[in-house]
């Protein structure tokens, strides 16, 4: 711990600045006499009977901005498939997707801490997730929505700036679902359910 | 006497002679329905539409003979016609051409569109407006997140026609008011989905609209796979038959999918010969852009039904008990057991399973068709 910790301090400012905290707002909504949160530590959906729900302030432009898009989708610019067979040449960031898919099954809280921890090797989302999915089977596309998401969060130079994650909700299934929005637009060509889900949660 | 109402569109065949038969109202009449098997009802919901030929009769000594199925003579069994349109070098003015002949067998009649606001649909309307032809518009609606995309289509399209209804679905999910159902001669997958289409029929009917066209087969013929030289497409089962019977004809309206028409058929079978599967339809919004509203071109959302199906579901759980209820008491049939049906709905009822979903929508279409006949007698 000691030496881990002796690590930190010895960074660069500019990269001690990166490990900063992904901020975490909540969009809790009500529907049907219900209403319906995130837990921050777990990533549960949590219940409450009741709308006891308040429409919320969002105070941040770029998260405003974002959840805009997945309000009004056709606003965004359409989006295509194209796939970069470069980019699937990256060992180390190879990794650093498998671990995010192993925090996650592990602790949602951990798996967040790590995205965090942001390492910038990707000019964008868009990017980073065509590379995710070069490195992941297709099988498990559908499973692997939320280490995609912080895949793209950790290892997107553009995200810091105009990046969100949501997580949503599609009642009354319960079902859930982690998407970027980054600079506009949904960068994963492949995720055709996104806009099904009900934002709960952003982390940006 | 069991209150009989006109099915032209089912028939059936006597197995054993494979006479065919326009009813079997007098059948049932004497109890037959003693003997029909609600389990092969389920059977053949699970085995879906595509698998036609391998359904079980429901009843022992007849074959339903529905749209687009045959009788093998040699077999004894059942059939999908092969109706292998001719090779041609089609385009779109082909289409057109033949929209166009479509279109004037309804000369005269209050024409109306099913207003869904998706592709399929949208596609008509579009050819409609490039035609010039006069149309109205009847769709349920829904303010839920999932079809925000289809209600901005909606109300986009909706701004064009002589008439625009749009029915709050929410009032009308699936499986609720089947117990006003009419009596019909044997159980329908499509009964559960009774509640919408009777409000839009009611709402044809006080319109004066007199035929209404569905996008229904739009994807199968915009977003199967469509071999260079093999003809796959089951266009029999486009036009819902019972829905027309049971609920559009009693209110003077024809149900007809546009998609089911010949013309129609053969024309994009041959524009699309040699392309693979094209589930978000990108071909067809590129190919009919001309038609089709710039969102629909551009972007491939489409809503998700699973949300009205559970709702629709929960909402109708008490009713749905009593009816499976009566259709024990009237049937003495073990399959509706209470203990098979608190077996089926122990399981998780919200985790969009369509397999479950089939199995219980088959048991409550079945004990429905129990209950309709002989309570409306």
């Amino acid at each position: 711990m000691r030496l881990a910790l002796g690590c930190f301090l010895l960074r660069p400012d500019h990269l001690r600045r990166k490990q900063k905290r992904m901020k975490w707002s909540s969009l809790s909504f009500s529907q049907n006499d219900h209403s319906y949160y995130m837990c921050a530590w777990s990533g549960a959906l949590l219940e409450s009977s009741g709308s006891d729900h308040s429409p919320q302030l969002i105070p941040v432009q770029k998260l405003k901005k974002a959840l805009d898009f997945c309000h009004n989708p056709y606003l965004m610019p359409p989006s295509s498939i194209d796939s970069k067979e470069s980019l699937n040449r990256k060992p180390r960031e190879a990794r650093k997707a498998e671990r995010l898919i192993s925090l996650c099954r592990l602790n949602f809280f951990l798996a967040r801490q790590y995205a965090a921890l942001s390492t910038p090797i990707f000019p964008d989302s868009r990017d980073a997730i065509d590379f995710f999915h070069h490195s992941t089977p297709e099988k498990d596309r559908s499973s692997l929505c939320l280490p995609r998401s912080l895949f793209a969060a950790k290892t997107s130079q553009a995200f810091k700036d105009e990046g969100v994650i949501f997580i949503g909700t599609f009642l009354p299934s319960r079902h859930m679902h982690a998407w970027v929005i980054e600079d506009g637009e949904q960068p994963d060509p492949y995720d055709k359910i996104w806009h099904l889900y009900k934002p709960v949660a952003a982390m940006y | 006497m069991i209150a009989r109402i006109p099915q032209p569109n089912l028939r059936f065949v006597v197995r054993a002679t494979g006479e065919v038969k326009d009813s079997i109202w007098d059948e049932l009449d004497a109890e037959y329905w003693r003997q029909a098997d609600p389990a092969h009802h389920e059977h053949n919901v699970i085995c879906g539409m595509l698998n036609r030929p391998d359904w079980l009769p429901i009843f022992p000594d007849h074959c339903a003979l529905v749209g687009g199925l045959r009788w093998n003579k040699d077999t004894g069994q059942m059939m999908e016609g092969d109706d292998r349109p001719q090779i041609f070098d089609f385009g779109i003015d082909d289409l057109l051409c033949s929209a166009s002949r479509f279109f004037e067998s309804f000369k005269g009649k209050h024409l109306g569109v099913q207003l869904s606001g998706g592709v399929d649909s949208s596609l008509i309307i579009g050819i409609l407006n490039h035609l010039n032809l006069p149309y109205s518009l009847v769709g349920m609606t829904t303010s839920r997140y999932e079809f925000r995309t289809e209600a901005f289509i909606q109300r986009k399209l909706g701004d064009e026609a002589k008439r625009t209804i749009l029915l709050n679905f929410e009032d009308y999910l699936p499986m609720t008011s089947i117990d006003s159902i009419p009596s019909h001669q044997q159980p329908d997958l499509s009964s559960c989905g009774y509640s919408s289409n009777a409000a839009m029929a009611e709402a044809c009917n006080v319109a004066g609209i007199e035929v209404l066209l569905t996008g229904n087969g739009g994807d199968v013929l915009l977003g199967t796979e469509v071999p260079h030289d093999s003809f796959n497409w089951r266009t029999g089962i486009f036009n819902d038959n019972w829905m027309q019977d049971v609920v559009y004809a009693p209110k003077g309206v024809e149900l007809l999918s546009f998609f089911a028409d010949r013309g129609i058929v053969e024309c994009i079978w041959n524009m699309r010969r040699g392309q693979a599967e094209d589930l978000s339809k990108i071909w067809a919004r590129k190919y009919f852009r001309e038609f089709l509203p710039a969102e629909l071109v551009n972007y491939t959302f489409k809503g998700d039904f699973w949300g009205l199906y559970i709702d629709g579901l929960i909402n109708n759980l008490s009713k749905l008990r009593k009816i499976h209820d009566q259709a024990l008491e009237i049937s003495l049939n073990p399959y509706f057991s209470e203990q098979n049906l608190d077996l089926i709905l122990s399981n998780d009822l919200l985790n969009c399973d369509q397999r479950l979903y089939q199995r219980i929508e088959s048991r409550i279409s079945a004990a429905i068709w129990f209950v309709t006949l002989l309570s409306k007698s």
